[in-house]
């Protein structure tokens, strides 16, 4: 714990708490809920609207159905929505940024135009129009934020393999006769690896919250999935007045891109282990 | 005149695992307008020896020594005092040692307007004739220039030139020439040799290359293990070694012996940095070792000037 | 018919390509070099930084195209092999570079690293292998416990007798070695050097040896190059370019660290 302070910072060390917290929440949904049924999409008329109270600590939707337990479970589908947009971009990035980078000439010349392309767009625009051609769903607007993403993946990844390939142990492998494919595999990948999943962890954050933007245009999962873009869409018209139902699922929206984006400066600017001390 | 006289030197660093012991014990006495060697392998604490006089030691770091004065003055409290006014550093890595955004005038500049009270027009003469003495040839077209834009010999000539501008009259130079090219490095010392007797400096000169002592040293001092193990002139420590430990130094050397001969290897290592020492730290790579030499410290055996510590007799050497 | 040499270099010219459209043409990094290596004996390769030895040794390692000349090793047309004939035939050829820690992968153990050229060109993973890499070991001179460490938890010294090993795992018929003692103390250099003469003798080994330590190489090598701005400007066995060097650069480097206490 002590290290771990050490090395984050207080904030840091605080907004992987929250992180983590978060994690929790979304694995134990079902458990921590007050009101399950209503999370997982049960109406609840007779209480619909009601403000905060002891009974619905953050107040209830139209359909009567308790913010709280909604916002527990659309925790679920924001973490996984943030994680698989990461993952599917990793994907595709990583290899084409190998690629690129290790055989570079022509290989890298077709590829890194190609990713060009896609980071000609604005990565929003295109993966609203991305959405609105692949119809609205959970799957397609995973997809049509990967889309947007991977490029960067790929940047990032040859930029590092430029780095590698220069290394000397890289040399010596290639000169001892070692295949391009089992230098990737056993020297480039593993080293490459670290930056990149540490770069992609922190982009979970700004991924989730481009999904929520996403079905807050209603591009995204469909009622009665609890999401909590979709919430601050549907709350939008009881506003202000039920100004609870917009502004709860949008300050957890608040809350954990600012976790995202303060574990990201913490661990750019990471101080060194406990050596520092010593030397 | 003696400029430096370090008796018993010792810098420990205290770690989690316990004291690293980078500085045993050394004793050096430098006189004035010597060049002065400090030779030893890794390990051996020479550039701590070094950082020590500058005031450098890492943070924590604990200092001793039964005298450690620079001219008079006890370094232990006026190290960083003196140092960049007195006591200037030449450091491997001339590149490093300079700015690479600023050109050559500004970084001559910023060190004379700091240490000597002369007009803006005077400071770049000055700088001009520094750089001259250093041996550039074209001073104004480096004053111009941009470090990036001068070779490593050239960088380094510019930083003695640095060094002579703040007024030092007693410089640490750490590895010189490692970097550079033989016939580059030989250019350098000769140059560090010609501003010893033209400005009456003295050098302490940190290496690890026996050509280097060879080439511009008047005095050496042999470092193992954190202590001074033989100091005394050039000649007498490379042509009539007393301490084993140089002498096996020397055989090392590729030139020693005939052509495709063995070469004469030291075996094992040297001592861990943190375990304590009783006897002779070489005493357990040592061809010549008796059962006292792990046991009992060597005593001092001395042929004039020429001094070292074993327990062999002065004949044996 | 006569044996053909190790190395036959004829008449190689390097050249960097110019850098811009109308930039002019960059001068040679190496300007027309040719030396034979006879099998079973060292040629030392010396030159300061810019001398072009680099270009050379990266040119025969296939690492940079040359612009004309032929280098036939073992009287095969070396320059002429491509992608899978080129990565197989390179067995032939064990390399050390100047910094073992940077050489050895940081993340495979001692055995890993040494199994890596074996398993490339097809050995399969085994009791009998671990046992020829633990015999390379020892005669790198190195305990077999060293297979399980990292390279990052060895000297020095220990890492680029690793290195030799690796160069030899595929029992090359020439080793080159670039800087492989520059970034060593002299005791620990003496042993390598040793470790070196051993493996040639016991091996029949052709060595290349590229270094700008000309004392480092004379002491090692059987015939000696010399090189300068691009150009060999001597080339000969070792004794006699050491007795009679044909030019000024020659004995500058020489006489360097002769001259104690002169003053």
């Amino acid at each position: 714990m002590k290290r771990l302070v050490h090395r984050l910072g207080w904030p840091g060390t605080i907004a992987l708490a929250i992180i983590l917290l978060f994690v929790l929440v979304a694995i134990l949904a079902p458990w921590i809920a007050p009101y399950p049924t209503q999370g997982a999409g049960a109406p609840n008329v007779a209480a619909k609207l009601s403000q905060p109270s002891a009974n619905y600590w953050l107040g209830t939707d139209h359909l009567g159905r308790d913010i709280l337990s909604r916002i527990i479970y659309g925790t679920r589908i924001s973490l996984t929505n943030g994680v698989l947009i990461v993952a599917f971009s990793l994907l595709i990035g990583l290899p084409v940024g190998l690629a690129a980078g290790y055989f570079g000439g022509w290989v890298d010349e077709a590829l890194m135009r190609g990713t060009d392309v896609f980071l000609a767009f604005p990565a929003l625009l295109l993966a609203v129009l991305m959405a609105a051609a692949l119809g609205p769903g959970f799957l397609n607007s995973i997809i049509a934020v990967a889309v947007t993403w991977w490029p960067w993946y790929a940047r990032l990844a040859r930029a590092e393999v430029l780095v590698l390939r220069g290394q000397p142990y890289v040399e010596a492998a290639r000169l001892a006769g070692v295949s391009h494919q089992r230098i990737i595999i056993r020297h480039i990948l593993p080293a490459t690896g670290r930056p990149l999943t540490v770069q992609a962890a922190l982009d979970v954050g700004p991924a989730l919250l481009t999904a929520a933007a996403l079905s807050f245009l209603g591009l995204g999962v469909l009622p009665p999935t609890a999401d909590w873009g979709q919430m601050v869409d549907a709350g939008r018209k009881f506003f202000p007045a039920r100004w609870w139902y917009s502004a709860m699922p949008g300050m957890t929206i608040f809350i954990i891109a600012l976790a995202f984006s303060v574990l990201g400066d913490a661990l750019r600017e990471r101080k060194g282990g406990p050596a520092r001390d010593a030397a | 005149m003696t400029l430096l006289d370090v008796r018993n030197l010792s810098v420990s660093i205290p770690t989690p695992e316990g004291d690293v012991h980078a500085v045993r014990s050394v004793d050096l006495s430098i006189e004035r307008g010597e060049i002065h060697g400090v030779i030893g392998e890794s390990g051996c604490g020479k550039t701590m020896t070094g950082m020590a006089m500058l005031g450098l030691v890492p943070q924590g770091a604990r200092i001793a020594a039964d005298r450690f004065h620079f001219d008079g003055e006890d370094l232990s409290e006026n190290a960083s005092r003196l140092r960049g006014r007195r006591i200037g550093l030449i450091s491997q890595d001339p590149a490093a040692a300079l700015n690479p955004v600023l050109s050559i005038a500004r970084q001559m500049d910023d060190v004379l307007s700091a240490h000597r009270d002369m007009p803006r027009q005077t400071r770049h003469a000055e700088a001009a004739a520094l750089l001259a003495a250093t041996g550039l040839p074209d001073p104004e077209k480096v004053l111009k220039s941009y470090p990036h834009q001068l070779s490593g010999g050239m960088q380094q000539r510019v930083v003695i030139a640095q060094a002579l501008a703040t007024g030092a009259d007693f410089l640490i130079a750490d590895e010189p020439t490692t970097a550079l090219d033989v016939s580059v490095g030989a250019q350098v010392l000769a140059l560090l040799r010609r501003l010893v007797s033209e400005r009456g400096l003295t050098v302490l000169m940190i290496t690890h290359d026996m050509d280097v002592i060879a080439e511009a040293c008047d005095r050496a001092t042999v470092l193992y293990a954190g202590r001074s193990v033989e100091t005394g002139p050039v000649d007498d420590v490379l042509r009539r070694p007393g301490h084993p430990y140089t002498r096996a130094l020397l055989a090392a050397l590729p030139d020693a012996g005939p052509h495709g001969a063995r070469l004469a290897a030291i075996e094992g290592s040297i001592p861990p940095p943190r375990i304590a020492i009783a006897g002779c730290a070489f005493a357990p790579r040592c061809p010549q070792a008796m059962l006292v030499c792990a046991a009992e410290p060597p005593p001092m055996r001395a042929r004039a000037t020429h001094r070292w510590l074993c327990h062999l007799p002065e004949d044996a050497a | 018919m006569t044996v053909p040499p190790m190395l036959d270099v004829e008449d190689l010219v390097i050249r960097y390509p110019a850098r811009g459209l109308f930039a002019a043409r960059p001068k040679p990094a190496v300007n027309g070099a040719s030396f034979r290596l006879a099998k079973g004996e060292t040629l030392g390769i010396v030159g300061e930084s810019g001398s072009g030895k680099t270009s050379l040794l990266r040119a025969i390692l296939r690492l940079l195209p040359v612009e004309s000349g032929a280098v036939r090793l073992e009287g095969q047309d070396w320059l002429a092999l491509k992608g899978q004939a080129l990565r197989r035939a390179r067995q032939k050829i064990g390399v050390v570079s100047q910094n073992p820690f940077l050489s050895l992968s940081p993340r495979l153990t001692i055995a890993d690293i040494l199994a890596e050229p074996m398993l490339a060109q097809g050995d399969r993973q085994g009791a009998a292998m671990r046992k020829k890499i633990a015999g390379l070991l020892a005669d790198c001179g190195l305990p077999a416990d060293f297979l399980d460490r990292r390279a990052r938890e060895l000297s020095g010294g220990q890492a680029q007798r690793v290195a030799i090993a690796r160069a030899l795992a595929l029992e090359p018929g020439l080793l080159i070695l670039d800087e492989p003692t520059s970034a060593l103390d002299v005791s620990v250099q003496a042993q390598i050097l040793n470790l070196l003469a051993d493996l040639k003798e016991s091996r029949g080994l052709s060595m290349l040896f590229v270094t700008h330590n000309l004392k480092v190489v004379a002491h090692i090598s059987d015939t000696l190059l010399v090189m300068r701005h691009g150009d060999v400007i001597e080339f000969g066995r070792t004794e006699e370019v050491l007795r009679a060097p044909a030019e000024a650069y020659t004995r500058e480097l020489l006489s360097f660290g002769r001259n104690a206490a002169m003053a």
